[in-house]
């Protein structure tokens, strides 16, 4: 056992995923997290695994593997998800909408409904599920990526009003640009088109996302269930 | 694992939810006591701690990390969701059946 809080994150090998690890590990918890790919990145209070958070048998034995070792796990964040290049949905390819939801809506899923059993059984937990401006802003070329963070955002509060007696809370953070990795390659004329679409029209800093996270995640949140705090952008 | 294996584990659950101020009674189960249904003790917090419970404790009792046990109850073969009611003993012929085969529901 750890006198450390504990944290799962998913995607956690680069860009928000990997903010919010080390954002969590300098703030005193013991974080596992998971991605596709292996991280570079290492700690004496973090734990990676490689794997794909759309295989249900792979999320179900990472959240036990957790479990069994700390005995308890006290905050998840729901990070993973494929972004691909924008598509009008008439010219969007069948493989691509299926990946889209696979990876973001059933990945958040296993990930949430394993995590929701240990929490319930010990009666205490925070979820945080990350969302995005494309789910408030219908912006054009989207149309897969949207629904499911759509989809990510009445998940989240259907589980919290389901978790509420147990004391759990579950939100939201709605995210903007952030210039990662993923958003970067999406190119400069799609990243122009979507910062011209937000209230502030600048990238956000993942440290800034991080600090959403945070809140979500203390004590000072205990009231707050079901809420999605939209960065950026005034909805 | 026996019959009486897995009652003694369901009580041991059971134990735990009366410890956790989970259950209004300390109660001594038996194959007609109700888990889900209008007679059952369990409300839907109660009624998952006591599944994690019994996951726990079988998967301490297998002693196999690289084998999770978890309990599906729409896989349960005696369960019927139109009644939507479970007693221990339905339970306790589908754990004994699974660990009978050797395999997890969910591999």
């Amino acid at each position: 056992m750890t006198e450390r809080p504990v944290m799962l994150v998913t995607g956690s090998s680069r860009g928000i995923g990997l903010g919010i690890a080390k954002h969590f590990v300098s703030a005193g918890y013991d974080v596992h997290g998971c991605s596709r790919g292996s991280t570079e990145w290492e700690s004496e209070w973090y734990q990676h695994t490689v794997l794909d958070v759309s295989d249900e048998q792979s999320v179900t034995r990472w959240v036990r593997q957790a479990r069994s070792r700390w005995k308890r796990i006290d905050a998840l964040v729901c990070n993973a998800a494929f972004a691909p290049a924008t598509h009008p949905l008439s010219l969007t390819n069948t493989d691509i909408w299926q990946q889209v939801l696979r990876t973001n809506i059933d990945g958040t899923f296993f990930a949430c409904r394993e995590v929701a059993r240990t929490m319930t059984a010990q009666r205490s937990g925070r979820i945080v599920t990350l969302s995005s401006m494309a789910a408030a802003l219908h912006i054009e070329g989207t149309a897969a990526y949207a629904a499911s963070k759509s989809a990510i955002v009445e998940m989240t509060k259907v589980l919290a009003r389901e978790l509420a007696p147990a004391g759990v809370t579950c939100n939201v953070v709605g995210v903007s640009v952030v210039m990662t990795d993923t958003v970067t390659a999406l190119g400069q004329a799609v990243t122009e088109r979507a910062l011209e679409r937000l209230t502030f029209k600048r990238p956000l800093e993942v440290e800034e996302v991080c600090h959403v996270v945070e809140f979500f995640c203390s004590p000072a949140s205990s009231a707050v269930t079901g809420q999605v705090l939209q960065l950026g952008l005034v909805t | 694992m026996t019959r009486s294996q897995v009652m003694l584990l369901i009580q041991d659950a059971f134990d735990a939810l009366w410890e956790a101020d989970l259950v209004g009674e300390n109660l001594r189960v038996d194959e007609t006591t109700d888990l889900l249904g209008p007679e059952t003790l369990l409300d839907s917090i109660a009624f998952v701690t006591f599944i994690v419970e019994c996951e726990d404790r079988l998967q301490a009792a297998i002693g196999d990390d690289d084998h999770f046990v978890s309990i599906a109850i729409t896989e349960i073969h005696d369960f019927n969701p139109e009644e939507a009611r479970l007693t221990v003993g339905v339970l306790v012929d589908y754990i004994v059946r699974e660990h009978a085969a050797g395999e997890s529901p969910r591999d």
